[in-house]
């Protein structure tokens, strides 16, 4: 079932933010990287939440520590038109589980000017 | 005169050597950044400033009449640069697990090359350029040591990989996009020089 399933355009993806990621008021460019699971080498890349299957509070409620993280999200279509590969890959426990692929310092940089703020730190 | 205005009248007197009582309409004078921040950010009623390129220009409200006056201040601007790198250990500090997701500490070594590379930029380019545009210092994926200058004019990520000479960059400015690497240790001029 991995990368079978084409997410529409319109739908939300929401990320998960750590504390760690907010200083002088903001969130900073090293917030939006990409990881690979240790236990499956086919999962990797910026890991996302489907809104189709999540909400932005289960999302926060994933981490480990809930309350150090903020929730944002972002549009499917604006992440394809950056050239980044979306890659809906559930797992047993997350069945919104989906990975975004190619995010580099060009990425980075317009993924800044990009997101929308879901969760605020805190709340 | 209130005690608020005493309060400021001797700061002022402190940090800048400026009294309160010569009610100055323009006044020049020399202070370091950081000493310049503090007293604006201690007396917000007293002070509207703003920056205009290498010079910061503040109105200055006389509380008893009501005069409008101004001092025209000459700013270090390398003094704003140090804050920056003081505040980027932060970096340094970071343990194993950082994140609650198992991201590894940071390497003392990369932030020495970053910050080696940013004060060689700074003397070499962005100073002569635009004194004012200093960026901020965060962590960056895997280990790796970001400089971010996110100003109205001109938008300019650097990543300084973790391991090896090679950094990359992405900017946007008037002139438009611009994206690679270099090596921080031989950058291309000309290429910052279009984008400061």
């Amino acid at each position: 079932m991995n990368g079978i399933i084409e997410i529409p355009d319109k739908d939300k993806l929401y990320y998960r933010v750590h504390a760690i990621y907010f200083r002088d008021g903001g969130i900073m460019p090293g917030a939006f990287r990409e990881r690979v699971d240790e236990d499956d080498a086919n999962d990797y890349g910026m890991s996302t939440d489907w809104a189709e299957y999540s909400t932005a509070e289960e999302t926060r409620n994933r981490a480990q520590n809930p309350r150090q993280n903020a929730v944002v999200s972002f549009i499917t279509g604006e992440l394809k038109t950056l050239k980044l590969l979306v890659v809906y890959y559930p797992k047993e426990d997350n069945p919104a589980h989906t990975n975004v692929r190619g995010i580099n310092t060009i990425i980075r940089r317009e993924l800044i000017k990009k997101f929308r703020m879901e969760i605020e730190l805190g709340n | 005169m209130n005690t608020i205005v005493r309060t400021y009248e001797k700061e002022i007197e402190e940090n800048v050597g400026w009294s309160y009582r010569q009610r100055p309409t323009i006044e020049k004078m020399h202070v370091g950044y950081s000493s310049w921040q503090r007293i604006i950010s201690r007396n917000p009623r007293l002070f509207h400033s703003y920056i205009i390129r290498s010079e910061e220009k503040t109105y200055y409200q006389d509380f008893i009449t009501g005069r409008l006056s101004h001092a025209v201040i000459s700013i270090n601007y390398a003094d704003k640069l140090e804050d920056e790198i003081n505040k980027s250990k932060y970096i340094l500090r970071l343990k194993n697990n950082w994140d609650d997701e198992g991201a590894k500490k940071y390497d003392r070594q990369t932030w020495e090359k970053a910050i080696k590379f940013l004060r060689d930029l700074y003397s070499k380019v962005i100073e002569r350029k635009d004194p004012n545009l200093i960026p901020k210092i965060y962590h960056g994926p895997d280990q790796s040591i970001d400089l971010f200058w996110d100003y109205e004019e001109m938008n300019l990520l650097i990543n300084v990989a973790f391991r090896g000479e090679k950094a990359t960059f992405s900017a946007e400015n008037a002139n438009g996009n611009l994206n690679g690497e270099f090596d921080l240790s031989n950058f291309n001029r000309a290429v910052f020089d279009f984008l400061f």
